[in-house]
């Protein structure tokens, strides 16, 4: 109750939590999917739509993302631990395991 | 009619073979100067079609012969059979064409047995003679006698190509799935199946054909893409029909069969 009057510290709280919840991307582990799960068959997909057949298709593990954040971002204590799909000449790179649907 | 082109005009009772290059002409030359003819594609690309087709513009009987590892000279040329106490020598179907001067075609040539090729040297260089070892009989082959050969080069391995000394003797054509408008349009012949419908059946079979040596071991070939429009035009709902007809028939491996149920999915919509 007599939070009230500090209200530096009110301010400061309910900001934190604010940025924070606006931040955090929620996961779903239940209804994760693994890249190794799909790899036959994505690269099955991948030439079928036209990809060149030498290419490889692997699996990245999350890495601390180099994204500049926003200034609202800034404000969260959590960092960005993101995984990329990315393609370059060795071949194209996807996320290990995505768990961000809430179902498969 | 121009006189000069009787011959090589084509009836509408023939069987149906659209043409890719210049395969009809470079057969009917064979035929006119009795040179022997090898047929080199892999499955369903039209190989036996087009003999069909051309022996019927060529107005001869056709005698085809699947060959296989077991297929014996003997089974080609004939043998002696036992018939109430006689032994009456009975032709093989080679022996037949040989007499009738008909169009001989052996199909997967390279399956047959070795002693196969001996028979068939001699009929198929200049001597034009089927030496019957049995009867001591040598036919000589009148000038419509024809031997066509096939062969897929895609699954034979080494110990099963064919002998320099025998590939040699024939005149060689590759064959090759049809241009995509051309396959649109056999497709849609064969199984009558709009042209618009064969369009998204062919791209997709290119897909897949991108996938060999890969993926799958064969693509898929015109004669999925036939039975697959069939089962469509019969009312079969297009993702059904492609999964009996051009995934299930390709490979037995879970994992590519998604892989190819996506692409399905995504070309045929
Ligand atoms: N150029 C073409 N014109 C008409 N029909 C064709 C043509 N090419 C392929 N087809 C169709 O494809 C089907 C399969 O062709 P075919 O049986 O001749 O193949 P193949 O090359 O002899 O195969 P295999 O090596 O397996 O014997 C035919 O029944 C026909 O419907
Ligand atoms: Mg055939």
């Amino acid at each position: 109750m007599w939070q009230i009057f500090q209200p530096e510290e009110l301010v400061g709280k309910l900001w934190h939590r604010w940025a924070d919840r606006r931040l955090r991307t929620p996961h779903f582990p239940s209804e994760k999917v693994t890249f190794e799960s799909f790899q036959k068959s994505l690269g099955v997909c991948f030439r079928g739509f036209g990809g060149e057949s030498g290419m490889s298709i692997a699996g990245t593990a999350p890495k601390a993302s180099g994204h500049r954040r926003s200034l609202l971002d800034r404000f969260g204590s959590h960092g960005d631990r993101t995984s990329n799909a990315f393609l370059n000449r060795q071949g194209v790179r996807l996320p290990n395991a995505i768990d961000l649907f809430p179902h498969r | 009619m121009d006189v000069a082109t009787v011959g090589t005009t084509v009836d509408e009772n023939l069987p149906y073979y659209l043409p890719n290059g210049d395969e009809c002409v470079v057969f009917e030359a064979a035929f006119r100067h009795q040179l022997p003819l090898l047929l080199k594609g892999p499955t369903g690309c039209g190989k036996t079609r087009f003999v069909a087709h051309m022996a019927a513009r060529m107005g001869r009987p056709l005698y085809t012969v699947s060959c296989h590892d077991d297929l014996t000279a003997a089974d080609l040329t004939g043998r002696f059979l036992l018939k109430g106490g006689e032994t009456i020598w009975s032709d093989g179907p080679l022996t037949r064409a040989v007499r009738e001067g008909a169009i001989c075609y052996l199909d997967e040539i390279v399956e047959a047995r070795k002693d196969v090729t001996v028979v068939l040297h001699p009929l198929s260089d200049d001597r034009r003679v089927l030496p019957l070892e049995r009867t001591g009989e040598a036919i000589t082959a009148p000038s419509t006698f024809m031997l066509v050969a096939s062969y897929n080069p895609g699954y034979q391995n080494v110990l099963k190509s064919l002998k320099p000394s025998t590939r040699q003797r024939f005149l060689a054509i590759t064959f090759d799935f049809p241009p995509a408008e051309s396959e649109v349009k056999i497709v849609s012949a064969e199984s009558g199946l709009p042209l618009e419908k064969c369009r998204s059946l062919v791209d997709l079979g290119w897909r897949f054909r991108a996938l060999k040596n890969q993926d799958l071991d064969e693509g898929a070939s015109t004669r999925l893409l036939v039975y697959c429009a069939t089962l469509i035009r019969s009312g079969i709902p297009p993702i059904n029909a492609i999964h009996s007809a051009l995934i299930e028939p390709l490979s037995d491996d879970d994992d590519v069969k998604a892989g190819l149920m996506e692409i399905a999915r995504a070309t045929i919509g």
